[in-house]
């Protein structure tokens, strides 16, 4: 019994130690690698909360949009994303693309550097592109690709086996050192304005201001710590406990609750065709009237509202406003909210009395939930059941994606900077036909957008290809997303892209 | 002896059927490793070859004793999604959830034994009534929901800490351990409310014995009865209750270290889940079995030292 006192007796004093280094506990003191809002602004470092852990510190093996995001500051291409929507050269300094559209010259930038020092030499170039290509499948836009090699002294031709007007926008593949051994795991090295410090699975990745950059004065910020933050209630938390300066995807009702005298809140596109996606195969949705129907009962605006206070951008088909060059605006219009229409052709289909269907959404944003949420009421108007059903992503994956198991679901798809990739996934024998749509014109037409080399007719026969898809009403695409950005009011020069990536370099403090 | 080689015994057997029951869970849940790991733009070719390379494409009884042969050598294999081995991923987030219930337990210990005995010596009805509605309440909250007000009083309103800000105990053990007091708070009040509701009891059901009628007609005094005869004996039937309150305190980490954003072995655990990082939860799921399995073991022995007469 004696000791079992002293056991305790020990114990209180510990427990004793602890409350006092507790109730002295100051954020000022004992803040760990953020510091604190000031101190970060001293030591010109910043906090990027990210809802998706990094899936490979490998640029050419990525997976998800959230890692691209986050590597888009780390590494580059011959040619490099800009947010308008084009490519601007990166490591090459200058391009030029054949007249007939097979091979593009590229003039590599004189003092191009890794992180390391070390100058990038037309070998790098050549193992990287060659590497990329390796990874990349037969189905991929890439398989047009035919071989890389060197003209003259700093010059590289990329030869492509079918002419494409397209293929510049995939030269962004990053550039990496030919020694680049057997553990890409290991030391990454690339020329993009950060370089790699750390990665602690499941907390942060940590970048810092990479002195050899090409551009003069860029990037302004010497640190950045990319925290993963896969709950977007704990961002918020930490958002206004200090901890972190930056959080993307907000809804309007979590940005309302972010505090307005410490954060800006930007709104910008995420860029995503977010609707429901309806298995072309599995009956009802195997009529055309029945997805026409769906389509007159959904109320887009009304998801837009009830989302994002109006300020999303209703779409028709499956390509986004911000690739505006190619974006058919018309197909915003080709059905709208009439029940009157939709019990009609739900008549004219032979389901009068409705249907009952099931939605599988995928729990990790919760704009998709929301919007189930929405299509569920509007659908019951015309007296069509539909019941929600909550996956996680990976059984999403698997059994949405892969083995289309499924009848209706609410998601996001998104594209690069090549217009075809909005499309690649409804030609018929797509191996991410995900939707199983089957149309031959839209095939046939598909295959013609992609070899056209006449910018025009190119324009022509996009924009025709997104007509079809709202015409068959391939699926019920809803809306492109607002990207509410809560970002630390000291903080300037935040910009969207019409693609994955959180740009920090030209982020910097007021 | 016999006893200690019985209970080695039944914790090898607990482990094995622990370890089958989970590699047969994920078997049978939809989601599979490679297509998580490629995403959407995998090509069937890339998840084939990647199935091949995780050994996912051998039969689930050649894959398990291929992890078992592994596993006895403590060797957990390679994490699927960040490709290190679980040992290193297990590391530092093992003394993070360590610091973390150890805190959680001072807590319990500390702050229920006072107010259990103080409790046990209110005799008014309004005084219990007030102190078992206490208790009730506080055993009735969930930790995580308790998590998040803890957060929104000490780190938005109050910014004693911040939240998400975690120091790692290598850097600074203090700056750690000062962190993860309120987490502790969180998971540990409900287990106080028990504990003082379970001591109350005990110290009441002992007042009534004969022992303490005698030591009162010695001439002891109230507090002298209640603290040298009394409470010796209402702690014996805690000891074992303590048991159960660690093993709880080592299970409600989990969540709670995801509301505090505390990288332990918790968060890992529900990560690896999400990703179908096999390896992963099965590493995490066996070293709470053993860590439970070893609790109850040692409460077993404390319970043999304390009481003499229980014979095991």
């Amino acid at each position: 019994m004696k000791k079992v006192i002293s056991i305790l007796v020990a114990l209180v004093t510990v427990a004793a130690l602890c409350a006092c280094s507790g109730g002295g506990n100051n954020p000022e003191t004992t803040g760990g690698e953020g510091g604190t809002n000031t101190d970060r602004k001293a030591s010109n470092s910043v906090v990027v909360g990210i809802s998706q852990d990094i899936d490979s510190l490998d640029p050419h093996n990525v997976t998800t949009a959230g890692t691209r995001e986050v590597l888009f500051n780390l590494y580059e291409g011959l040619v490099k994303a800009t947010s308008g929507g084009d490519v601007e050269p990166a490591v090459a300094s200058e391009y030029t693309i054949a007249e007939d559209f097979k091979s593009i010259l590229f003039t590599i930038r004189e003092g191009v550097k890794f992180w390391d020092g070390t100058e990038v030499t037309a070998d790098d170039i050549i193992f990287s592109v060659e590497r990329y290509a390796e990874t990349q499948g037969e189905g991929s836009a890439f398989s047009i690709f035919e071989s890389i090699e060197k003209e003259g002294e700093n010059q590289i031709r990329v030869n492509l086996s079918e002419p494409s007007s397209e293929f510049i926008y995939l030269m962004t593949c990053a550039i990496i050192p030919a020694s680049y051994g057997d553990d890409p795991q290991g030391a990454p090295q690339g020329t993009g304005p950060f370089a790699f410090d750390h990665f602690s699975p499941g907390e942060e990745f940590v970048v810092t201001k990479n002195a050899n950059y090409w551009k003069e004065n860029c990037p302004y910020l010497d640190r950045v710590t990319f925290k993963i933050v896969t709950d977007t209630e704990s961002a918020i938390l930490q958002l206004n406990a200090g901890t972190i300066d930056i959080f993307q995807y907000l809804t309007a009702d979590q940005a309302s609750t972010v505090d307005a005298n410490m954060f800006n809140i930007v709104v910008g596109s995420i860029n995503y065709v977010q609707g429901m996606f309806l298995n072309n195969n599995a009956a009802p949705f195997n009529n055309k009237l029945v997805r026409q129907a769906v389509y007159y009962a959904v109320d887009r605006q009304m998801i837009s509202d009830m989302l994002f206070e109006g300020t999303s951008h209703i779409i028709g088909t499956n390509m986004i406003p911000a690739a505006s060059t190619y974006y058919n605006a018309a197909t915003e219009t080709t059905y709208t909210h009439d029940v009157a229409k939709a019990k009609e052709l739900l008549k004219e289909a032979g389901y009068e009395n409705g249907f009952e269907f099931t939605i599988k959404v995928p729990n990790n944003y919760k704009p998709h939930e929301r919007t189930a949420e929405v299509i569920k009421e509007n659908l019951a108007e015309v007296g069509i059941t539909a019941n929600i059903k909550l996956i996680d992503f990976n059984e999403w994956l698997d059994v949405v994606y892969k083995n289309r198991d499924y009848e209706a679901t609410v998601v996001a798809v998104d594209g690069t900077l090549a217009p075809s990739s909005f499309f690649t996934k409804n030609v018929s024998d797509n191996v991410n036909n995900f939707t199983n749509y089957n149309n031959p014109e839209f095939d046939e037409l598909y295959v013609k957008a992609l070899s056209e080399t006449d910018k025009d007719k190119k324009i022509e026969y996009y924009m025709q290809l997104q007509q079809i898809l709202a015409d068959d009403a391939a699926s019920i695409y809803c809306q492109d997303p607002s990207n509410l950005v809560a970002v630390n009011s000291q903080l300037e020069g935040y910009v969207f892209f019409p693609i994955s990536a959180q740009d920090m370099s030209v982020i910097k403090y007021k | 002896m016999k006893y200690v080689l019985k209970k080695i015994l039944t914790l090898i057997i607990a482990l094995l059927l622990i370890s089958i029951v989970v590699f047969l869970a994920f078997s049978v849940i939809p989601g599979d490793a490679a297509i998580s790991k490629l995403g959407t733009e995998a090509t069937p070719e890339r998840i084939a070859e990647l199935r091949e390379m995780l050994g996912l494409d051998k039969p689930i009884l050649e894959r398990y004793f291929i992890w078992l042969g592994n596993a006895v050598q403590l060797d957990f294999g390679t994490s699927y999604q960040y490709n290190v081995s679980v040992n290193s991923l297990l590391g530092t987030r093992i003394i993070n959830s360590s610091i973390l219930s150890i805190i959680s337990f001072i807590m319990v210990i500390v702050f229920s034994i006072p107010i259990g005995i103080f409790s046990a010596k209110r005799r008014s009805v309004p005084g219990r009534t007030a102190m078992t509605t206490i208790t009730q309440i506080t055993m009735g909250v969930p930790s995580f929901f308790l998590g998040v007000l803890i957060t929104y009083l000490f780190s938005i309103i109050l910014k004693m800490f911040r939240l998400g800000d975690f120091v790692s105990p290598a850097d600074s053990f203090w700056g750690a351990c000062a962190y993860l007091v309120f987490p502790a708070i969180a998971i540990a009040l409900p287990k106080i409310a028990m504990t003082v509701k379970f001591l109350t009891t005990s110290i009441r059901a002992e007042l009534h014995k004969d022992y303490v009628r005698t030591a009162y007609a010695k001439g002891h005094t109230k507090n002298g009865v209640l603290y040298g005869h009394v409470l010796k004996n209402s702690l014996v039937p805690v000891i074992t209750f303590m048991g159960v309150i660690v093993a709880e305190i080592v299970a409600g980490s989990i969540i709670v270290e995801k509301v505090f954003s505390v990288p332990g072995v918790g968060t890992l655990l529900i990560t690896a889940i999400t990703n179908r990082d096999y390896p992963v939860v099965e590493a995490v799921v066996l070293l709470f079995a053993f860590l439970i399995i070893v609790i109850n073991f040692i409460v077993d022995m404390i319970y043999k030292i304390v009481d003499p007469r229980v014979k095991i």
